[in-house]
């Protein structure tokens, strides 16, 4: 009893840091999974969080709104002569996929219907600000799962890591851990992007004789079974050939604005593993 | 390492807890929203990082231990690091300003300001070393000495708030707290 006493702070001390050290190792080398007590967490934070959210959002909405009306005026000259270009563009397009609706009829090839998608609100970030990861409130009771893409008007957001009934945890783009098999669009050069920090991603696996240049636009493969094929992932913003071994070294522009990101939309299908 | 003296009864023991517990709850849903808007490019001011040096060197041994690892299961399950990181990274700057309270009596707010500083710095070191042990990639910024030291004086110069508003919130406990109920752990 006496030493428990005199040595009662190294003792406690090493329960509670062999107790956290024992945590970390269990999850350290398994992929993130949804536990109970993690699910209650998510649902007990997120309705504050939520909250939170609409509050700030509104705030930010009306000051935005106000800096919006001066510039009005003149953005809508600007966008009325885009509309116009945009205009005679898309009457080519639709020429094309018609044409490209024929030509798939011919060749018999399976067009594969749109996958039903769910709206869903970020009401929260990482806390620490050393992960890349969002919470949006929509969950299992939803329909949203693990490994579901997450998307929005702009392109990639990222993916579903998991989820509790009314909130899930999106594994974003930007994050290091992050990864996409994708193509770039004019080329058709394969390659895997992950994410690389603030406003960053990484295309990696592109090899020295393929052909990039700086604005070459980066799509989903679709190959995972994860993001729709042609999904818009980022635009090359630059290429390093003097640090290139085998494979160049591209850095990507995300086609995401992740700092305004606030509605995304969840793809209810989830990757059919063999 | 000489043997550490124990606190005596403490009567403002459980609204003490009680309030360190609410305000953990109610900044890690501050931290998952306004202080995530308000991030100075990669560095983000870390309340939590204040509450745990605040835990450090204001409540008892085991409680504080508790609540911390709690704290970090909390964040863990918020982010999208692996569950157990944050709780080694709480219970880490808990026992360092415990041991520091114990040792040094270092226990007004400048020092518990600069501890917060330290800390918060200490936190992504931490969180590093343990991506890198379960083989997983860090977020490493090219400028990531000047981050930390920005989020270190940012984290520093935040945390009289969270101070103050602990005060606060445990006063406000106080009056409504039984006036039998005293204890220690």
């Amino acid at each position: 009893m006496d030493f428990f006493r005199r040595y009662r702070f190294i003792i406690i001390t090493v329960i509670f840091l062999v107790a956290a050290l024992t945590v970390f190792s269990i999850n350290a080398n398994q992929d993130p999974r949804e536990t109970i007590s993690g699910r209650l967490v998510l649902e007990l934070v997120g309705p504050l969080q939520s909250l939170v959210s609409s509050v700030g959002g509104f705030i930010s909405g009306l000051w935005n709104d106000y800096f919006a009306l001066v510039q009005a005026a003149r953005q809508n000259r600007e966008l009325k002569f885009q509309l116009d270009l945009l205009s005679q563009r898309m009457v080519d397009y639709e020429e094309i996929k018609l044409e490209n609706g024929r030509l798939q009829k011919l060749l018999a090839l399976r067009q594969e219907s749109d996958p039903p998608q769910t709206a869903a609100q970020v009401v929260g970030w990482d806390p620490s600000g050393n992960f890349r990861t969002a919470i949006i409130n929509k969950g299992t009771n939803h329909g949203v799962e693990p490994q579901m893409a997450v998307v929005n008007s702009q392109g990639v957001v990222g993916r579903i890591i998991w989820a509790s009934p009314n909130y899930a945890k999106v594994l974003l783009l930007l994050d290091p851990n992050a990864a996409i098999d994708v193509l770039v669009q004019r080329s058709r050069a394969r390659g895997i992007v992950e994410g690389a920090g603030s406003d960053s991603l990484r295309l990696k696996y592109i090899v020295r004789a393929e052909e990039i240049i700086p604005g070459d636009i980066i799509i989903a493969s679709g190959d995972e079974g994860v993001f729709p094929k042609g999904m818009l992932v980022g635009t090359v913003r630059a290429i390093h050939p003097e640090l290139a071994v085998i494979f160049l070294p591209v850095e990507l522009a995300p086609a995401v604005d992740f700092e305004r990101l606030e509605e995304v939309s969840v793809i209810l299908r989830r990757r059919v593993l063999d | 390492m000489a043997p550490l003296r124990i606190k005596k009864p403490d009567p403002v023991f459980g609204p003490r807890l009680l309030g360190a517990a609410l305000m953990g709850f109610l900044l890690s849903v501050l931290s998952t929203t306004v202080f995530s808007w308000w991030s100075l490019g990669e560095a983000q001011v870390q309340p939590l990082a204040a509450l745990a040096v605040w835990a450090g060197f204001n409540l008892p041994l085991f409680s504080g231990a508790l609540l911390v690892t709690f704290l970090g299961y909390v964040v863990d399950n918020l982010s999208g690091g692996i569950v157990g990181l944050h709780m080694l990274v709480y219970l880490t700057m808990f026992y360092a300003c415990a041991v520091a309270e114990h040792h040094l009596a270092l226990n007004n707010w400048a020092y518990q300001m600069a501890a917060t500083g330290l800390m918060s710095m200490l936190s992504p070191l931490i969180i590093m070393g343990g991506l890198m042990l379960a083989s997983r990639q860090y977020l490493a910024s090219q400028d990531m000495l000047t981050m930390m030291l920005l989020q270190a004086v940012l984290s520093a110069l935040f945390a009289p708030a969270v101070f103050l508003a602990l005060q606060w919130m445990i006063r406000a406990l106080q009056k409504v707290w039984p006036r039998r109920q005293q204890g220690e752990d």
